[in-house]
């Protein structure tokens, strides 16, 4: 058991043991060794999925997907990359088919616009937590506007923290294409969330 | 005072400190005289901080349900061993989807492959609501999907396979797969495809991503039009053949015979696209005359002023390639000059370098800027299989871009052309 990633920054890709011999029993159809994987990787893949859908009622229904899809796939595991990256990548996937499968089901023009705060259902939310669920809807509903591979990217380095060489090995693309992609989508987003007053207020260090 | 747009590429590096420490000089230097460029970067560094503080402010993920991994395992053991081929939703036809399938295909694509194949292509089900039947049976499979997340796979001992409704097909870098359609008339999806199939048997296919090439019957008295929808655009069919490519904010389709009508989703705009024409849509609903330009998977297709022979002698759409070694008809071949060059094995070839191209265009992009970039290159292929002569002849004036794009070609080790030199078209079309 070695090693196989490190990250300075908190995120999905977190030091993971790669246990070859959980990979090879996994492979030829262990159960057992399914279930440990499982187990293993779960908690990232769980983070992962939910910071690039957002809040989604679905989430625990894609992290399902993502492991029968970690299952199908693993004959074409060949161990080229590290075993923690390579069921991130089905992840990302596995959540960008989900995010597709979803825009494809709503009927129309798709036209999202940052929602106002709920409505007070009674309980008392102190009012910095409103502040942040309404940032994060309308972070959520901006990212509606770019596509998928640029959502993930964005979500990715933004929100995860992860440096461009960390998701150019989890979404398998050249450097420069994650680049380019994190350029637009920034530029899109960081447009959009600037003129909005909830971010456009945010006090760093000393947010209200 | 400088009366410039703040240069967002280097206030971006600034904040991910990227620059060097000579360009954080010259940068800070600036912004003390350029008041747009430094509260430009204020506003990023504020935009920034707000992110990273949600980050660490998002709700944990949703912890593990007591039954998910009883699920889970549930779900897998049923599948039997991992990467188990045939999926349980593959349904028998109707009979009357049977019928309308044995009328409509195309002769010449009625054999079905045979042989062993690697695994071409992937397929996603929707769940188990598949009683509506079949909506599309696999004619011929070719190539060979790359390491990698793979779902349900689909190699050629699947010819013949019946398809269910709303199954999502996935080809892989080398990957091809022919399909003929309940709805009538036969679909063949390129490579690094995705393919939505219709939710009931006269619905229309989505194109995901990719490129497809569509050839139906003509329309009739009592048979809705054929379409192909992707999530910028409709294509309806009027009987015709035609390739529709889709990429993230692009879509455009070529017409070789008949005619198709051609909708934008975001805008409503539509068009009449008659055989020899292409039009395109771009992600604001626009459209324009042309095949546009097209994600860096590389998208050919016959450009406008080509001379009158070549359609016939381009490699087929789309771009990234089919495969040459799994024939399982005779292979199309590209004939110029004096030899003749396998067009399948060239377009794998070229296709293998998709990333190196990719990162061509991306250094441009960034260099540049954002727009579609069409660029036709055309070389010659000598008999040892090395290039001879090369002319990418681009629709922007770069030289760097130029450069970087005969470069990949040059690295490529083609198939070896018989009778002499071949010469080969190839166009490339990028956009992001």
């Amino acid at each position: 058991m070695d090693i196989a990633a490190t990250t300075t920054w908190p995120g999905v890709i977190l030091a993971l043991p790669a246990n070859d011999d959980i990979v090879a029993r996994s492979q030829a159809g262990d159960a057992e060794a399914f279930r440990e994987l499982y187990r293993t990787h779960r908690p990232h893949v769980a983070r992962l999925i939910q910071r690039i859908l957002g809040p989604d009622s679905e989430v625990e229904d894609v992290i399902q997907e993502a492991f029968i899809q970690v299952h199908r796939s693993l004959p074409s595991f060949q161990g080229t990359s590290l075993l923690s990256t390579w069921i991130h990548r089905v992840a990302v996937n596995v959540a960008l088919q989900h995010i597709r499968r979803r825009k494809r089901q709503r009927a129309g023009p798709v036209v999202m616009t940052a929602e106002p705060p709920e409505p007070s259902t009674g309980d008392v939310v102190p009012e910095e937590d409103v502040l942040w669920r309404d940032r994060m809807r309308k972070l959520y509903a901006a990212l509606e506007q770019v596509s998928p591979k640029k959502r993930a990217v964005f979500v990715l380095h933004e929100i995860e923290g992860l440096s461009a060489e960390e998701i150019a090995k989890v979404m398998r693309a050249p450097l420069i294409t994650v680049r380019t992609r994190l350029f637009y989508a920034r530029k899109a987003l960081y447009a959009a969330l600037a003129v909005d007053p909830a971010f456009r207020e945010f006090l760093p260090g000393g947010d209200r | 005072m400088s009366a410039h747009a703040p240069d967002l590429k280097k206030l971006f590096a600034m904040l991910d400190g990227r620059l060097s420490p000579a360009d954080r000089l010259a940068l800070r230097t600036h912004l003390e005289t350029c008041k747009p460029c430094a509260d430009k970067l204020a506003e990023l560094e504020r935009t920034r901080a707000a992110l990273r503080e949600l980050g660490t402010r998002m709700p944990a993920p949703p912890a593990r349900a007591p039954d998910a991994e009883a699920k889970l395992m549930q779900a897998v053991e049923q599948r039997g061993a991992p990467g188990l081929r045939v999926a349980w939703w593959w349904l028998p036809a109707t009979a009357g989807a049977t019928l309308l399938l044995a009328l409509l295909v195309l002769p010449s694509l009625r054999s079905a492959p045979s042989g062993e194949a690697p695994v071409t292509a992937r397929v996603e089900g929707t769940g188990p609501a598949v009683a509506g039947g079949s909506v599309a049976t696999v004619l011929a499979l070719r190539g060979q999907v790359d390491e990698g997340p793979s779902l349900e796979q689909l190699h050629a001992g699947h010819a013949g396979e019946e398809l269910a409704p709303s199954v999502i097909v996935h080809t892989g870098t080398d990957g091809e797969i022919r399909l003929a359609l309940a709805a009538g008339g036969e679909v063949t999806l390129g490579p690094s495809s995705s393919l939505v199939l219709p939710d009931e048997a006269d619905g229309i296919v989505r194109l995901e991503s990719g490129t497809l090439e569509v050839a139906v019957v003509p329309r009739t008295e009592d048979r809705p039009p054929f379409g192909v929808e992707t999530p910028l655009a409709r294509i309806e069919a009027i009987g015709t053949k035609f390739r529709v490519v889709h990429e993230d904010e692009f879509t455009s389709v070529d017409v070789t015979e008949g005619k198709v009508r051609f909708v934008s989703l975001r805008s409503d705009e539509e068009q009449l696209v008659l055989a020899g024409a292409a039009v395109h849509a771009d992600g604001e609903g626009r459209l324009a005359e042309g095949p546009g330009g097209t994600a860096t998977h590389v998208a050919a297709g016959p450009p406008p002023d080509e001379t009158p022979e070549a359609p016939e002698e381009l490699p087929e759409a789309g771009g990234d390639e089919p495969p040459g070694d799994i024939a399982t008809e005779p292979p199309v071949q590209v004939r110029r000059a004096n030899g003749t060059i396998d067009q399948g094995k060239v377009r794998a070839r070229v296709s293998r370098q998709r990333g190196a191209l990719q990162a061509c265009y991306s250094d441009y992009v960034m260099r540049m800027s954002p727009q579609a970039v069409e660029a036709r290159v055309r070389f010659v292929v000598l008999e040892n299989g090395t290039l001879g002569e090369i002319e990418p002849n681009l629709s922007v004036e770069d030289q760097p871009l130029r450069e970087c794009i005969e470069r990949v070609f040059r690295a490529i080790e083609f198939p070896r052309p018989q009778g002499g030199p071949a010469r080969v078209f190839y166009p490339v079309r990028f956009s992001l």
